[in-house]
């Protein structure tokens, strides 16, 4: 009993001190975008493919999206971390498509 | 939401039906009109999803204390003992589904850099006439990485708690070897035969179509690879599980008021807890999935049992 | 430490003794070919060892489930050679993965990261070393029971030699002289691990196993070499050539000689005394005790080798 009293009795401490830390871990966070952390990190493209198709997918800087040209669906990437959901993701026009000379309309 | 899905899912129908035939998900929008159970609710597939979804998302900011508060603590060393049994060797590639506040990638990550220091101590003791230069270049193979190309995937359905989990792994400076990823576990966005180990902790009673989620287990992993699931089942002692169900029943969703100011989600986790197939029936879903060895071990009792295969 | 050892060591081998020396010897498994009216080989064991290659990665070739009496490592379930067609059975595999690990045994030892590299070089991922719960002791007992193996392989051709006419008899001391030769030279690329190795083996958990692998070594050099005319009981010889086997692998161990000739001699001078021994050897009176005091004087020189395991 005394065991789970000085427990319970620490969550609540750690509770009141979470507080405090999440507001300096924001800033960190912060910080950090600047270093480079929560920005995308392209080494998980050579595992990622889209989950509906299952083929690769392309890093487009400018939008900040993955994107499965075959498909044309664009996955967001917000804050660094890529969404792949596709329920989430955004259908990209044809025209757009075209004007990718790597991937021409199919 | 609702437009850019509809408008996604009308378009990409035709062609991924022609990758992946008889794939029905991704229309969220239109019921399937098959029923799954939410807790001790039953409720239409679609709507489960979401409600699991809404649960984490409330739970996520204090997914670790109300973690802590429930167990007692020991959900910890559930954790810690995952990982021991994992023994992940320099190098492994893990993937973490449904770890988003990182728990286990992060106690992946320490193991394998305290692995890497030992095989290197083990190294300099056996070879105890180095010359300097073999020692020097031994610390700036080192320096290569620390982690020797180790790596965690986090993959979770839940953007908040995947927020939370690296928000936490800034704080605790975790720089190298991590990588978030929303993803869905019936769909993964991974490639076939990626990953040494797949490990999913107290995630899979969340999935709506659990053999789905195996399928896409086997599937990513590499021959030779492992399935890891931690996971509440189902406890053997009548006297314990009496209790067992009075804490989880009456406690819980009380702290759960409490601390999170939320008695319906945790409500949801007790009792999606008591709708898991016990461990052998697990075992045998497993199984179906295509893994071999499958074994398991209770832990506490058979509170939480972790379930282990190898695709072969 | 060493003592608990030691003394759990003799309750668990005791036990286990008397359950092996319940066995009738004639229910050795090897009766198949057993003639024992033999003609003598001279020296074929020597020509065999350099046919021997000395470290045996690549017997890579599934083991035949045929010839295996008690020295199948324990825990391998059923599941045994059914398999057929081309289909490699859950078990072939773990012993292809096994055998693959010896190659970087001297690297990493008796250990799960030698298992977890021997996986890698199988193109499996180094997961799969999870299999193996008990790591090295698995590792080590494959070893022991494939180099027992390889041993009996060689004793039959040469056996066969004999027969055929083609190669003259060998004195019995000369065949007992060159089969425990030929086995302690299969330990030369593991030398600087085999202290570990022997620790490993003498594990109270490893204990039944690594007796009955030893018993069976012993039972397999003497239908070789037995001589009718001796009237010595069968018991007594398994203790004898068990004790000069245990004692000459110490030896070994701590022998700088170039290519171990101390320990060729002293083999020879322990042969040359058995047989002299003569009628005398069958006053040994409790049979296990030789045995077990042999690897009783085991764990006492390891606990001293274990500073001294870097030779060289």
């Amino acid at each position: 009993m005394m065991l789970g009293v000085s427990v319970w009795r620490s969550l609540v401490q750690r509770c009141v001190v979470r507080g405090l830390h999440t507001g300096s871990a924001c800033r960190a966070a912060e910080g950090g975008e600047a270093m480079g952390s929560p920005t995308f990190d392209p080494s998980v493209l050579q595992m990622l493919v889209c989950p509906l198709s299952r083929k690769a997918l392309r890093y487009e800087k400018s939008t900040n999206e993955l994107i499965n040209y075959e498909l044309g669906i664009a996955y967001p990437i917000v804050d660094g971390i890529p969404n792949m959901i596709p329920q989430d993701a955004r259908m990209i026009h044809r025209e757009q498509k075209s004007k990718d000379p790597d991937h021409p309309p199919q | 939401m609702g437009a850019p899905l509809c408008s996604v899912s009308r378009l990409c129908r035709a062609s991924w039906r022609a990758v992946r035939p008889g794939c029905q998900r991704l229309h969220q929008t239109q019921p399937t009109g098959k029923e799954t159970h939410f807790g001790f609710q039953t409720v239409s597939e679609e709507e489960k999803g979401e409600r699991v979804y809404q649960v984490f998302e409330n739970v996520a900011k204090n997914y670790d204390l109300m973690n802590d508060s429930m167990s007692l603590g020991i959900h910890r060393l559930w954790k810690d003992w995952l990982v021991r049994y994992m023994n992940p060797t320099p190098g492994t590639q893990l993937l973490d589904v449904a770890g988003g506040t990182g728990d286990v990638a992060f106690r992946f990550i320490n193991y394998v850099q305290a692995q890497r220091e030992k095989i290197r101590r083990n190294k300099l003791d056996h070879q105890q006439n180095l010359s300097w230069s073999d020692i020097s270049m031994s610390y700036s193979q080192e320096q290569k990485g620390s982690l020797m190309g180790s790596k965690a995937v986090i993959c979770d359905i839940n953007k908040e708690m995947l927020k939370v989990g690296r928000e936490k792994s800034l704080q605790l400076g975790y720089s190298e070897g991590l990588s978030w990823v929303a993803g869905d576990a019936e769909e993964l966005p991974f490639a076939d035969e990626k990953f040494d180990i797949y490990t999913i902790a107290f995630g899979i009673r969340n999935v709506t179509h659990l053999e789905k989620a195996l399928e896409e287990a086997y599937r990513v992993l590499k021959p030779g690879g492992r399935f890891l699931c931690l996971e509440f089942s189902q406890v053997n002692n009548p006297v314990l599980a009496r209790l067992y169900d009075l804490y989880s029943f009456q406690v819980i969703p009380v702290l759960g008021e409490v601390i999170a100011g939320d008695w319906k989600s945790y409500q949801y986790l007790v009792e999606s807890i008591r709708r898991f197939p016990p461990q052998e029936e697990f075992k045998e879903m497993i199984e179906d999935a295509g893994f071999f060895k499958v074994t398991y071990h209770n832990l506490t009792s058979g509170v939480v049992a972790v379930h282990s295969g190898f695709k072969l | 430490m060493a003592a608990v050892a030691v003394r759990s060591l003799s309750a668990a081998g005791g036990r286990r003794l008397l359950a092996l020396c319940g066995r009738r010897p004639a229910a050795l498994p090897r009766t198949a070919f057993c003639s024992v009216r033999t003609f003598w080989v001279t020296s074929a064991v020597r020509s065999a060892d350099q046919k021997f290659p000395p470290p045996f990665p690549d017997a890579s070739s599934p083991p035949d489930a045929a010839e295996e009496p008690s020295t199948s490592p324990p825990r391998y379930t059923d599941q045994g050679g059914e398999e057929s067609e081309g289909y490699e059975s859950e078990e072939q595999l773990q012993q292809r993965i096994l055998s693959a690990a010896l190659t970087f045994v001297p690297e990493y030892g008796w250990s799960s990261e030698a298992i977890a590299e021997g996986a890698k070089s199988l193109d499996l991922s180094s997961a799969a070393a999870g299999m193996f719960e008990n790591g090295g002791s698995d590792l080590v007992l494959h070893f022991v029971s494939l180099c027992n193996r390889n041993l009996t392989e060689l004793l039959e051709e040469e056996h066969k030699l004999v027969q055929l006419g083609s190669t003259e008899k060998k004195p019995t001391a000369q065949i007992l002289r060159d089969a425990v030769e030929t086995r302690l030279r299969m330990l030369i690329p593991y030398i600087g691990q085999w202290p570990q190795a022997m620790g490993i083996l003498l594990l109270p958990h490893n204990i039944p196993s690594s007796l009955a692998l030893l018993t069976a070594l012993v039972d397999d050099i003497w239908h070789y070499a037995s001589d009718q005319s001796t009237d010595v009981s069968w018991y007594t010889r398994r203790a004898v050539l068990a004790g000069i086997y245990n004692t000459t692998e110490l030896v070994m161990m701590q022998d700088t000689s170039p290519d171990y000739e101390d320990t060729w001699h002293f083999l020879q001078n322990r042969i040359s005394e058995a047989m002299t021994m003569g009628e005398s050897m069958s006053q040994v009176t409790a049979t296990g005790e030789a045995v077990i005091q042999g690897l009783m004087g085991a764990a006492v020189t390891l606990k001293n080798l274990t500073g001294l395991n870097q030779r060289r």
